[in-house]
């Protein structure tokens, strides 16, 4: 009875406690609620297998992120490889699906790539070293959880060859310092100006990291998909070669 | 810290979860993802009230809406987003800051076009990141706000024309100013009770420069008064500080509404639109002194017609002596506004123009059906298709499946259109079935193909029979020896649930048919209060007569037959009576005084009355007390045939009331709607909840429950039709139910969709309504949301075998997890390029499911039943004879996989051996070559996913039948059997191919593997390899 009362009054301590919350101090915990600032620096990269079902349709998605930028998108259709989007760290392209062959994305997406290449491996993590700037904006509940929001501002996007102010809102568990949910707006075709969400569930931990095992997106135009990790491997070992253009 | 967290977490979620209460959640905790969804329409839009441009990026449009909130377009007006559901959708006027326009937006609520219907504000509100998150910044008790300007030097210091209270005296009007961003707001000029500020201009060149209109002005349920010895012109030359009437060259005498416009191109151009006492002094001035003289342009009819309604001027960014004026159909000026000619054609009743900064031909237009684009400067105008704003006064439903929505819009005729239709719900699927303004449209109970539809005033009420697309018109007259008759604007009319012919209309009397409305009979006396005081509608309108029935008072409002007992039958009226009569009409009574008891104000408008499902003593009603200057919710209930009233409303509800609907299940669930949104009791109304998924603040004119979906309809008036599709789970909510981690809701018997798909010729930029999902709906309610460790969800069959998994939904309270009726993806073999086929997952059979949570170490579940739809012309045999042969072929996709697997492993080791065994060069390259011949029979192995694709192999063939198959509903046709046998014999061959070489080349490879004692592969059984990702 003593513990549970005792395990109660930390709970309510906590949360009156985390009332007064500065968004720095927010994100402070929230970094160490997931590993701490030098496990998270001491990361290379990640081997990302996940499943993602859209609309009824189940994709294996392999996503490998590396701390230099690098990053390699894949999914798997029967057993092969069709690769959605690599960045070596100076060219990015993919293989189009039709046609099979390698070609590079536009210039619009190879600045945005250069512009978000910092993001890994938290887009909190040294912030404003990074020209990122947060502000602590509200309370809001999100799936029944009370949060803070916090308005994460990072460098502009580069839409038709003008800076568009790229922001999201991130909706922080004020009880555990998760982020619950993500917003941002698109940018882009019939849903521009429309709010996209990204709500994270089923932290699990790797290797002395948490990471939320599942993350649902409600895109702006109310279709719906899940991306549920079915496997993480951090540092993992790549060959250069597996990020670069194939010539041939 | 995250593991002593989830530790903690761990120990607790089950302690508070024991705890919880239903008391003690908010519809956040509880609604969980039960979400309307909105199907418009948008084909007749609804009324903007005001269009603002960014100053100097033409992309970039705001607009505000008399309904529907305020839209942003960030593609030059192609396509526009709401960014301002949680508020008060009501907008008087949107502005954008000169020296921040990407960010500080500024939203004045309160519609100023002073209509009947018009809604009401509640402030000002502000953005700083361009629409993404607002907050209130005061002026609560402004009603309505005119016009916003912003010092162009710095963004703190704000200007705030209010116009006011339209209902009632009010204190809170005419200019003010803020120097500390909305912080506080001093009133800097004030005239009277009755004027408010209508229109405050900026100098562009000099911000200490304004010019303000006031309007004395004053509506009220029964007259609408324009004009007065205080509706004057203003202008500051010191920022506020003093203000002076600049009317030389004005009329003389009393004036009513005065439109003011600067020519940015040249500040000391004005134009001003008046309404004055001489109408041939109305119309067009123009000030080439900045207002120190003026001179009358023109009277046309353009520009004086309606001035309470149409009020607006607006002059060219760079052409002085290009004005439009808002106006019954618009006009535009080339020459100083000396003369005019019409807009193009578009909806009628325009209130705002916005010309382009930087394309000279390029403007827009808001008008009560939508927002409108020119690209030639108004010569021909093209309708925005992406604005849901239809403004529904009314919505009622028929039987069919999927059922039919009907209801009438201001300014915008009587429509139906379906609940659902293959790939949404689209302009193209309504009817048009009256003219006018719509109100109140019903369907025949019986006779879908009948429908009853009415314009204002019930100058018209037809019945329309959609099969032979006739129309009759069925108005009752006023007979001889008895008085005119009185039908309010929004004139009740209404079926009953106990004889289908029966049609009943409200005037003054009640008057009732039963063959449809061929015939009428009266059944009642006056029941309003009768006052003559409210009955000179002939005089009302002020300076500009302005009788159009909208004011038309004591009258009846609201019919309620009783479905348990057709004698019960009650009446509101807008007046204040709520009276009920026991035996058919014959003898009515008054139950007023029980609800003035309850503390009603007298004379408080009845807008509905829903007669109970369960009791036939047992009524609510609803009371709008807004067009006396009372905003507060008055929601009543009886038990005792009206003998006395408790009321239902408490503080959560905000917003006067207009709707009201009982479950019809459940007693003690309730949905009442008001002018800020829905709310939900479900606790017979004891607390309200407020319903906000995807729910807008917007007005809820009606609500109706259809009784076989349980779907909830809402009328809005300015979002359109809204649905929450299949109320059930809310009725199933107890204080067991929240109390309990997991708990599955009790579920009906799920029947599969068998529809065609086909459908959807929209383009991206029209507006599409949501369709329901058609898959089983699996719902639970969680008592927490899930945040660490697994969760999953699996379905399983009758022999507890895995079937598919889905994706739970983990949000606190109500979730809801659909799914399609499908199993697993076959096994497929890969190849150079995808089989389409491969990617079909087979439709399960009929019969008892179970659904297993797994969330963290806990299991939770429940079954359900799945059953083939209720029509079809598939009988039970046929149908399994599909599933069998489907089954087949999934198989043989598997087993073809397998074998193409086995082929791969073999040849990559063949390959990789012979390379660095130069002893199993020839057996292993002589192996790889006969496998790779082998599967290059099996699988694509050459070409692309499109037009280089290479011919069929056995395993595109084989998807193509199996899906095929699979997508049907029926028996396989005779061919369709022809071509499972062709795969099944060119299976069989692979087969034999397979054990040749198996015998033969495999076999001495593998010999000569264990000779050199070299690791054969490693190749997984079937089991496994099926089971692999």
């Amino acid at each position: 009875m003593i513990k549970q009362f005792s395990t109660v009054a930390f709970f309510i301590m906590l949360s009156v406690s985390s009332m007064a919350q500065s968004a720095d101090q927010i994100i402070e915990k929230y970094l160490e609620a997931i590993g701490g600032e030098d496990a998270l620096r001491d990361l290379e990269g990640q081997r990302m297998t996940s499943h993602l079902n859209t609309n009824g349709i189940e994709l294996k998605l392999i996503t490998y992120t590396m701390s230099d930028g690098r990053q390699h998108v894949s999914y798997d259709v029967q057993g092969k490889l069709y690769i959605v989007s690599v960045f070596d760290g100076t060219d990015l392209w993919g293989v189009n699906t039709t046609t099979q062959e390698p070609e590079m994305k536009s210039d619009q997406e190879l600045e945005n790539m250069n512009r978000s290449i910092e993001d890994y491996p938290n887009c909190f993590l040294d912030y404003a070293s990074k020209g990122y700037t947060v502000e602590m904006m509200d309370f809001e509940d999100v799936d029944g959880v009370d949060c803070y929001k916090i308005k994460l501002t990072k460098i502009p996007l580069v839409i038709d060859e003008e800076e568009v102010e790229n922001v999201l809102y991130y909706y922080f568990d004020e009880e555990t310092f998760l982020p619950v949910q993500v917003q941002f707006e698109e940018h882009y075709g019939a849903n521009i100006g429309k709010m996209r969400t990204n709500s994270y569930a089923d932290y699990q931990e790797v290797d002395g990291l948490y990471f939320p095992f599942t993350m649902i997106v409600n895109a702006a135009d109310q279709r719906k998909s899940v991306f549920t990790i079915e496997n993480l491997e951090l540092n993992p070992e790549v060959e250069d070669e597996f990020f670069t253009f194939p010539e041939n | 810290m995250l593991k002593q967290l989830l530790t903690i977490c761990l120990i607790t979620v089950s302690g508070l979860a024991m705890s919880q209460s239903l008391s003690e959640l908010t519809g956040d905790d509880l609604f969980g993802g039960l979400r309307a969804r909105h199907i418009g329409p948008a084909l007749m839009s609804g009324r903007v009230s005001d269009i603002e441009g960014h100053p100097t990026n033409n992309k970039v449009i705001y607009i505000g809406t008399a309904g529907g909130g305020v839209w942003k377009s960030q593609d030059g007006g192609v396509i526009f987003s709401s960014i301002f559901d949680n508020y008060c959708q009501s907008i008087g006027a949107v502005a954008i800051d000169p020296q921040n326009p990407d960010k500080n937006i500024w939203v004045g609520t309160g519609e100023i076009w002073t209509r009947n219907s018009t809604s009401v504000g509640d402030g000002i509100y502000q953005s700083k990141d361009g629409g993404n998150n607002w907050k209130k910044m005061g002026l609560e008790k402004s009603e309505r706000i005119s016009s916003i300007q912003i010092h162009p030097k710095n963004s703190d210091v704000i200007y705030v024309g209010v116009l006011g209270a339209l209902w009632g005296d009010s204190e809170e009007r005419g200019i003010y100013k803020t120097t500390d961003g909305g912080s506080t707001w001093e009133k800097l000029f004030y005239i009277d009770q009755k004027t408010g500020c209508s229109e405050l201009v900026m100098d562009p060149t000099n911000p200490d420069v304004m010019y303000a209109a006031f309007w004395e002005h004053r509506r009220t349920a029964w007259s609408f008064s324009s004009g007065g010895t205080q509706s004057a012109l203003y202008k500051t030359t010191d920022g506020g500080k003093t203000w002076n009437k600049i009317h030389n060259g004005f009329p003389t005498g009393q004036l009513g509404r005065i439109a003011i416009a600067i020519a940015p191109s040249a500040p000391k151009t004005l134009y001003s639109v008046i309404e004055a006492e001489d109408a041939s002094k109305s119309g067009m001035y123009r000030s080439e002194d900045g207002g120190a003289t003026w001179k009358h342009t023109s009277a046309d009819f353009g520009l004086t017609v309606r001035p309470f309604y149409f009020s607006r001027v607006v002059v060219h960014p760079k052409n002085p002596d290009i004005v439009a004026k808002a106006g019954l159909f618009g006009s535009i000026s080339r020459d100083g506004g000396n003369t005019f000619k019409g807009l193009g054609q578009m909806h009628p009743d325009i209130h705002d123009i916005w010309f382009d900064i930087t394309d000279p031909d390029k403007l827009f237009s808001a008008t009560d059906g939508g927002l409108y684009r020119s690209l030639n400067l108004g010569e021909t105008m093209e309708m925005i298709e992406n604005l849901p704003l239809s403004q529904f006064y009314h919505v009622s439903v028929d039987n069919q499946e999927p059922y039919n929505i009907y209801g009438g819009l201001q300014d915008n005729g009587s429509w139906f259109g379906p609940s659902q239709s293959p790939g949404g719900v689209e302009a193209r699927d309504w009817e048009v079935i009256g003219v006018g303004d719509g109100f109140r449209v019903y369907p025949h109970p019986t006779k879908p193909h009948i429908m009853y539809s009415e314009m204002q005033g019930a100058e018209t009420i037809w019945r329309y029979d959609d099969e032979i697309r006739q129309t009759k018109v069925i108005t009752p007259f006023p007979v001889k020896g008895e008085p005119k008759l009185r039908f309010n604007w929004n004139a009740p009319i209404t079926t009953s649930a106990n004889n289908p012919d029966r049609l009943y209309v409200g005037s003054q009397f009640v008057h009732l048919s039963n063959d449809k409305g061929d015939t009428w009979t009266k059944i009642s006396p006056d029941l309003t209060t009768n006052n003559p005081a409210k009955q000179n509608q002939a005089e009302s309108g002020g300076l500009s007569k302005d009788n159009s029935g909208a004011e038309n008072h004591c009258t009846i409002f609201t019919i309620a037959e009783s479905s348990l007992d057709q004698n019960v039958i009650w009446v509101g009226t807008d007046d204040g009576n709520v009276q009920i009569s026991q035996n058919g009409g014959k003898t009515w009574t008054n139950v007023t005084e029980g609800l003035l008891t309850a503390k009603l104000p007298a004379n408080t408008w009845c807008y509905h009355i829903e007669a109970s499902v369960f009791d036939k003593a047992t009524a609510y009603a609803v009371f709008d007390g807004h067009t006396k200057n009372d905003g507060k919710t008055y929601c009543y209930k009886t038990n005792d045939f009206g003998k006395t009233w408790t009321s239902l409303a408490d503080e959560n509800v905000n917003g006067f009331a207009r709707s009201f609907q009982e479950d019809l299940k459940n007693p003690n669930l309730l949905f009442l709607g008001t002018e800020f949104g829905l709310y939900v009791s479900i606790n017979g109304g004891a607390k309200w909840m407020k319903f906000e998924n995807n729910m807008p603040s917007t007005a809820v004119h009606y609500i109706e429950m259809h009784p076989k979906t349980n779907d909830l309809i809402l009328g809005t008036h300015g979002r359109g039709i809204i649905i929450i599709d299949d109320i059930t789970p809310l009725r199933l909510i107890t204080d067991e139910v929240v109390a309990r981690e997991v708990h599955f809701m009790e579920m009906p018997t799920f029947y599969m969709n068998e529809e065609s798909t086909f459908g959807g010729t929209s383009g991206e930029t029209q507006f599409v309504g949501q369709n329901p999902s058609t898959g089983a709906r699996i719902a639970y309610f969680m008592a927490k949301r899930h945040t660490f460790g697994k969760m999953r969800m699996n379905v399983l069959d009758k022999d507890g075998n895995y079937v598919t998994s889905l994706s739970p939904g983990k949000q606190k309270g109500l979730n809801l997890v659909y799914w399609n009726f499908n199993g697993s993806v076959p096994k497929t073999a890969g190849g150079k390029t995808f089989s389409v086929g491969g990617m079909f997952a087979p439709r399960v059979p009929v019969g008892t499911y179970t659904i297993v949570i797994e969330k963290g170490k806990e299991s939770f579940e429940t079954t359900i039943e799945v059953a083939y739809p209720k029509k079809s012309v598939f009988t039970s045999e046929e149908r399994k004879k599909q599933e069998a042969i489907t089954m087949e072929l999934f198989n043989l996709n598997e087993e073809l996989a397998y074998l193409v697997y086995e082929l791969e492993e073999w040849t990559k080791h063949a390959e990789a051996q012979s390379k660095v065994q130069p002893k199993l060069a020839k057996t292993g390259n002589k192996l790889a070559t006969t496998m790779e011949t082998l599967r290059a029979d099996l699988v694509i192995t050459t070409g692309d996913n499109y037009v280089g694709r290479a011919e069929n192999k056995l395993r595109e063939d084989m998807g193509e039948i199996y899906s095929t198959i699979g997508g049907n509903y029926g028996a396989p046709t005779v061919s369709q059997l022809e071509g499972v046998e062709l795969i099944k014999e060119q299976m069989q061959s692979a087969r034999d191919r397979m054990s040749a070489i198996r015998s033969g080349d495999l076999k001495k490879y593998q010999d000569q593997l264990k000779k050199l004692e070299i690791e054969a592969p490693k190749l997984l059984d079937f089991k496994e390899y099926v089971k692999k990702d």
